[in-house]
């Protein structure tokens, strides 16, 4: 048994955090999971056992440096969205972006109400449960190396889920409307500045630098608001016009995507070793319920929109839940304290939390699958450079 | 007060419009990335506030490490077993002891810091000089190694700076002991990564576990209150001997080399603490004058080895972070102290100097072809 606080250093944390996730990726691979999925089950194992031991009760804030990651990742999405893709298929999107956000917003608040909760409380936890996890999509699309239509549609449901996501928990506040206008506004301008040197760079390792001081501003205009969690809205968007606006585009999309596998590995396994799994008993029946109801909203809403071949795919795809949406909702609620309509603010982020915690670990297998399935993954993953080259 | 958004904005695109011409001709970004870190950090314009600046300690242990590994990269025995001048490699150690001396006379135990601030060479800055010549002879085509061996043994004899100044043999068996203690570590740490090394699949996978390695080796380092750039640093030695995932690991840390040189940097600028007062310090100027004066001009006297003058005038940007070592064990909440100012002042000078002397004659022989 160690001292109290002995691996307390935020340095030496996040280099055993770092190796958990290394070594759970490395074992999922071996057993042909999502190399996020082991990162995730690495960080939550070395958590549980440390705190089995008592080699660790008070742990070091590393939400800096997980905030670098989601806005990395997040910019990586913003530049993988084709504009040229989009254009000629905007009208099925947006359709099953807006099918998929009613579905799901109507039966999770339905289980909100089963469960007790009233009606702002219903109305925000549907909102928090909206969104597909950007960053899970996004890793999951870069290990496989998947390309094409389908990724495309799933990476911008995504986004337009955040979107509406914001527009939903706005109803504890209309500040949060202004927010969300003011952030979008903050993040084109951050991807203009970045867009400037990034423009002008030729090779990988340059870009590589230039997007990392840029993540930097964004997560610093972040942290610098009162709402943090508009990080990854501002993001892809500052992705979305440094991977569509300028000439050297491809070279960019090819040297993020190179990283976007370790930077993966990383925010997951700093994730699932900041998990504390105190309030996870007290909200798991909500929280199934939450995951069931969303589920079913996919399925129907993949049902109605998404052509035949796509049906069972476009739902399995999108079972990540987003994380940011479990800070959507807490902000919104003023955690702990009471809404307008007597529910209690706490619960709602708590059963959030649990069901993103474990949607983004299941779900990711869907995702994976659903990629394969519709043809869009690498075929030979052994030979990713020959691939890559064929594609291009 | 927090900054405003807007205000980040307006420094950043000032930032660019000084990188552009920068940039444009090809020089080095390590002192633009010193000199932003300090016009943004909490010296500067508070742009990046001492809170931020906490929060990205595990990023700047990273980037050191990073470097620090990447530096055992061409350090192996038969390397250096088949080196034409090995037999000079001792004359390495006359800047080093004309820089301990000077640092004796400093006082406040700046002796075995300044030493090793000597040894910090820059093989880049070396191997780059050595590209212009066009008939280089055996001696100096050896040059990149030589610098790359004193980068080596200035990393190794940090573990000396951590101890107590005061000369007893006490204290001296006691740093002999501690310095032994810190390469086993290093030694362990490189064995424990050699197993997933071999077994990750992908660069990608590699990648995911390099990261983890400085950051580990320096968390442990600095806990054990050893020198974390020699933990690493050793740890590299060991993984340089690996055959099987030599190439492939240190062509990764190769590749992402300039993000880590330019983040350690702009992080050590903003973490450089100085003030008003930092002027009227003598040993602030005595310091400068050794490390930007002394400091070429003694390995400009010596020529070991085939060095040039010219070539040892950089240092490496892994100088700064031994620095702020050195100063770090006698002032544990001083930000770097004058060492730290110092050394960042004659980086920025050698830097300079060198782009100026390898640049201009090229520049006039463009002109009058």
């Amino acid at each position: 048994m160690g001292d109290m606080g002995d691996m307390a250093d935020p340095i030496l944390w996040a280099g055993i955090v770092m190796l958990a996730g290394a070594i759970g990726a490395i074992a999922a691979r071996a057993l042909k999971l999502p190399a996020a999925c082991g990162a995730l089950a690495g960080g939550a194992a070395l958590l549980t056992t440390a705190r089995r031991f008592g080699w660790i009760e008070i742990w070091p804030d590393l939400g800096l440096i997980r905030s670098l990651l989601v806005a990395f990742l997040c910019f990586l999405l913003g530049a993988r969205l084709d504009l040229t893709r989009l254009v000629k298929r905007w009208r099925p999107i947006v359709s099953s972006a807006l099918a998929q956000s009613a579905a799901v917003m109507v039966l999770v608040a339905a289980a909100g109400w089963a469960t007790g909760m009233g009606a702002i409380g219903c109305l925000l936890l549907a909102a928090g449960a909206v969104a597909a996890s950007p960053t899970a999509l996004i890793c999951v699309a870069s290990e496989t190396r998947a390309r094409g239509d389908f990724t495309q549609a799933i990476l911008t449901i995504s986004l337009i889920g955040l979107v509406v996501g914001s527009l939903g928990a706005s109803v504890a506040g209309p500040a949060e409307l202004l927010f969300l206008v003011e952030g979008l506004a903050l993040g084109a301008v951050c991807g203009a500045v970045i867009m400037m040197p990034l423009s002008r760079m030729s090779t990988r390792a340059a870009i590589l630098t230039c997007v990392a001081a840029g993540t930097l501003l964004l997560v610093s205009c972040a942290r610098l608001r009162p709402e943090p969690w508009l990080l990854a809205p501002m993001s892809i968007l500052a992705g979305f016009m440094s991977g569509n606006l300028i000439p050297n585009r491809v070279l960019i999309r090819d040297a993020l995507g190179d990283a976007a596998l370790p930077a993966g590995v990383m925010l997951f396994a700093l994730v699932g070793s900041s998990v504390l799994g105190t309030e996870i008993p007290g909200v798991l029946l909500p929280a199934t319920l939450v995951l069931v109801a969303r589920a079913a909203g996919l399925s129907l809403a993949g049902f109605m929109t998404a052509s035949t071949s796509q049906r069972a795919l476009q739902p399995a795809a999108l079972l990540p839940m987003a994380g940011c949406s479990v800070t959507t909702a807490a902000t919104s609620a003023a955690t702990g304290a009471v809404l307008a309509d007597g529910s209690a603010g706490y619960p709602i982020a708590a059963t959030l939390f649990t069901a993103a915690l474990f949607s983004e670990a299941l779900g990711m297998i869907g995702t994976r699958w659903a990629l394969h399935r519709a043809g869009e993954a690498a075929p030979a993953l052994e030979n990713p450079d020959a691939w890559r080259a064929q594609m291009r | 007060m927090t900054p405003h958004p807007l205000a980040w904005l307006a420094a950043l695109a000032v930032a660019i419009l000084l990188c552009r011409p920068w940039l444009e001709a090809r020089r080095p970004i390590a002192s633009l990335g010193l000199l932003i870190g300090v016009m943004l950090g909490p010296g500067g314009t508070g742009l990046i506030p001492s809170g931020l600046l906490g929060g990205l300690q595990p990023l700047k242990a990273l980037a050191a490490g990073w470097l620090a590994l990447l530096a055992a990269e061409s350090l192996d025995l038969e390397t250096l077993r088949r080196l034409p001048v090995r037999g000079r490699l001792w004359t390495l150690l006359i800047p080093a002891a004309v820089l301990g001396t000077l640092g004796w006379f400093v006082g406040d135990g700046m002796a075995l810091p300044l030493a090793c601030l000597a040894l910090a060479l820059d093989p880049d800055a070396v191997r780059h000089a050595l590209s212009r010549v066009s008939r280089a002879d055996l001696s100096a085509r050896f040059a990149p190694m030589l610098a790359t061996v004193a980068l080596g043994l200035s990393l190794l004899c940090s573990v000396l700076t951590l101890q107590a100044p005061a000369p007893s043999p006490a204290t001296a068996a006691m740093a002999v002991a501690h310095g032994s203690l810190t390469l086993l570590l290093g030694v362990g740490l490189g064995l424990f990564f050699v197993g997933p090394l071999r077994l990750a699949q992908g660069k990608e996978f590699l990648l995911a576990l390099i990261v983890s390695l400085p950051l580990l080796g320096w968390g442990l380092a600095t806990r054990l209150g050893m020198s974390a750039p020699a933990v690493v640093f050793v740890a590299g030695l060991v993984l340089a001997h690996d055959r099987t995932r030599r190439e492939l690991f240190f062509t990764l840390l190769r590749e992402h080399e300039r993000l880590f040189t330019v983040a350690l940097m702009t992080l050590t600028g903003a973490g450089l603490g100085y003030g008003s007062g930092l002027l009227l310090d003598a040993r602030f100027w005595w310091l400068v004058a050794a490390l930007a004066v002394a400091r070429p001009l003694a390995w400009g006297l010596t020529r070991p080895g085939g060095l040039t003058a010219t070539q040892t005038l950089t240092m490496s940007p892994l100088a700064l972070t031994l620095a702020a070592l050195g100063w770090g064990w006698q002032q544990p909440d001083a930000a770097g102290g004058p060492l730290a100012a110092a050394a960042g002042v004659a980086f920025v000078l050698g830097e300079v100097t060198w782009l100026w002397l390898g640049h201009a004659p090229a520049a006039r022989q463009e002109a009058a072809a």
